[in-house]
């Protein structure tokens, strides 16, 4: 049994079952944090921001709050193809220019803001149908608000906001993790002073892109659904929505296209099992149900291993194509996903050593360990 | 943590210790400390510590990657839900094989 050392610079051995029962209230919170539905407060992130830039050893930035992580994406591009430019074009000018950047920025925010908004106001009084891809609007009038700015080049930075986003309460694991430290085992470091700021950008803060000039920061969505193992989800619509309408859905975790909660019919049995992205065609399976996809598509069994992890082998009828088999196997993380193999494949064990690349099943050794 | 002696799988590849690294192999450069062992469309990536690996791959194939573990590490899957176990690799060669599915022109790589 390791000896437990709690000083104010060094901690180790373990955690004793107070402490737990501490941790488990501490990770609760961060949890809740990071599922906020509740608009953000100006007077609480703008300081947290000028905080962080000011231990970074940067100037005050002007801190934008846009209602989205869309809208904050192309905000970024635009203003940072904005600062880019005037910077190219003259250092001599820059305090000239500031004044005008400062509006484009702001004109940026308002218009993709704008745009957003009013589509989220249509989208009230729209039928189903149109909900279903008020997405794909959303991104155009927002991409087209940032051309207007800034050009393609505004469009090329705002494609480029991953290189300089931080997650703010969407990381909340990592915060949850450094403050118990702090707050239950009693590390004090010095750097705990610096990190102060860190801490509540990411308690009253949603995505943010950082710059030396701007910080563009993200409200909270005002919805987040999500199953039992707190994982984005939701069955009847979208698993994230801003208050500017924009949103996400998921279903268990995985990222799917608003259609096919919005409107099922258009997943059907062949559109899932003919999808491309693995995890997305797992996720559209479950969503019809395996029993529906082996009914509407025919479904014969042409042989079943014992072993789940080996998988059953199914041909299955896909209309303009005709017959295809696929192996119905478990992953390690006991998921059942749909695999289309070679219509030469006679049993299910040949059919998934064909997925590793054997193409002689004498030559497969099952793995000794499949996480 | 999970061990193994010669074969294992984590999500969608397969890997066997093999005694020495094939020829006419060529370096893979590690990202961000990292060797990505099993690229993910969504970031979901299986990696291991670039201290401790270097990577491998055929200059004609997008199937097989080879590894050279120096010191024992984890390959690890950065997914926060649904995620394959971590399973330590002590030091020796290995042969990974990604998982493919058919389509009527060949195969290709599962994306995820």
């Amino acid at each position: 049994m390791p000896t437990i050392t709690r000083t104010p610079s060094k901690v180790t051995g373990g955690i004793t079952p107070q402490e737990k029962q501490l941790m488990d209230k501490h990770s609760a919170l961060w949890i809740e944090r990071a599922f906020r539905t509740t608009p953000i407060e100006p007077d609480k992130i703008i300081p947290a921001i000028e905080g962080l830039y000011a231990v970074a050893g940067l100037k005050k930035p002007r801190v934008v709050i846009v209602p989205s992580p869309l809208v904050m994406a192309f905000c970024y591009g635009a203003s940072a193809a904005i600062w880019y430019n005037n910077a190219a074009t003259s250092n001599a000018t820059l305090n000239a220019t500031r004044n005008a950047t400062r509006n484009a920025t702001l004109n940026a925010t308002r218009n993709a803001t704008r745009n957003a908004t009013d589509i989220a106001t249509l989208n009230a009084t729209e039928n189903a149908t149109e909900n279903a891809t008020s997405n794909a609007t959303h991104e155009k009038d927002s991409a087209k608000a940032c051309a207007d700015l800034s050009g393609e080049f505004g469009l090329a930075c705002a494609q480029r906001w991953t290189g300089v986003y931080q997650g703010g309460n969407m990381w909340a694991g990592y915060e949850s993790y450094i403050t118990a430290f702090r707050d239950i085992l009693g590390l004090r470091l010095k750097e705990h002073v610096a990190y102060d700021h860190w801490e509540q950008a990411a308690i009253h803060g949603g995505f943010r892109v950082m710059h030396p000039e701007f910080c563009i920061v993200s409200d909270f969505p005002e919805t987040l659904k999500i199953d039992d193992q707190n994982r984005p989800h939701c069955e009847t619509g979208p698993s994230h929505r801003w208050r500017d309408g924009w949103a996400l859905y998921h279903w268990h975790g995985t990222q799917i296209p608003a259609e096919w909660i919005e409107d099922k019919s258009s997943l059907t049995a062949q559109t899932a099992l003919a999808w491309s992205n693995i995890e997305q065609r797992r996720a559209a399976c479950e969503i019809i149900g395996w029993t529906n996809i082996l009914r509407e598509l025919e479904a014969k069994t042409i042989d079943k291993d014992e072993d789940p992890e080996i998988g059953e082998l199914v041909e299955v009828t896909i209309s303009e194509i005709g017959r295809e088999k696929f192996l119905r196997v478990m992953c390690g993380t006991k998921r059942e996903f749909a695999l289309p193999v070679p219509p030469t494949m006679l049993t299910a064990l040949q059919a998934n050593a064909w997925t590793f690349g054997f193409d002689d099943v004498r030559q497969f050794v099952k793995p000794e360990v499949r996480t | 943590m999970r061990t193994f002696n010669n074969i294992c799988a984590q999500g969608d590849v397969y890997i066997r210790k093999i005694d020495k690294m094939p020829e006419g192999v060529t370096p893979v450069e590690p990202i961000k400390g990292k060797v990505v062992v099993a690229h993910s469309e969504t970031g979901h990536n299986h990696v291991m510590l670039a201290e401790r690996v270097k990577q491998y791959r055929l200059p004609d194939s997008i199937m097989d990657i080879f590894l050279e573990v120096e010191t024992a590490t984890a390959l690890e899957h950065l997914r926060p839900h649904d995620t394959h176990e971590s399973i330590m690799f002590e030091p020796g060669f290995y042969h990974v094989r990604r998982q493919r599915e058919y389509t009527p022109e060949g195969f290709r790589r599962i994306e995820d």
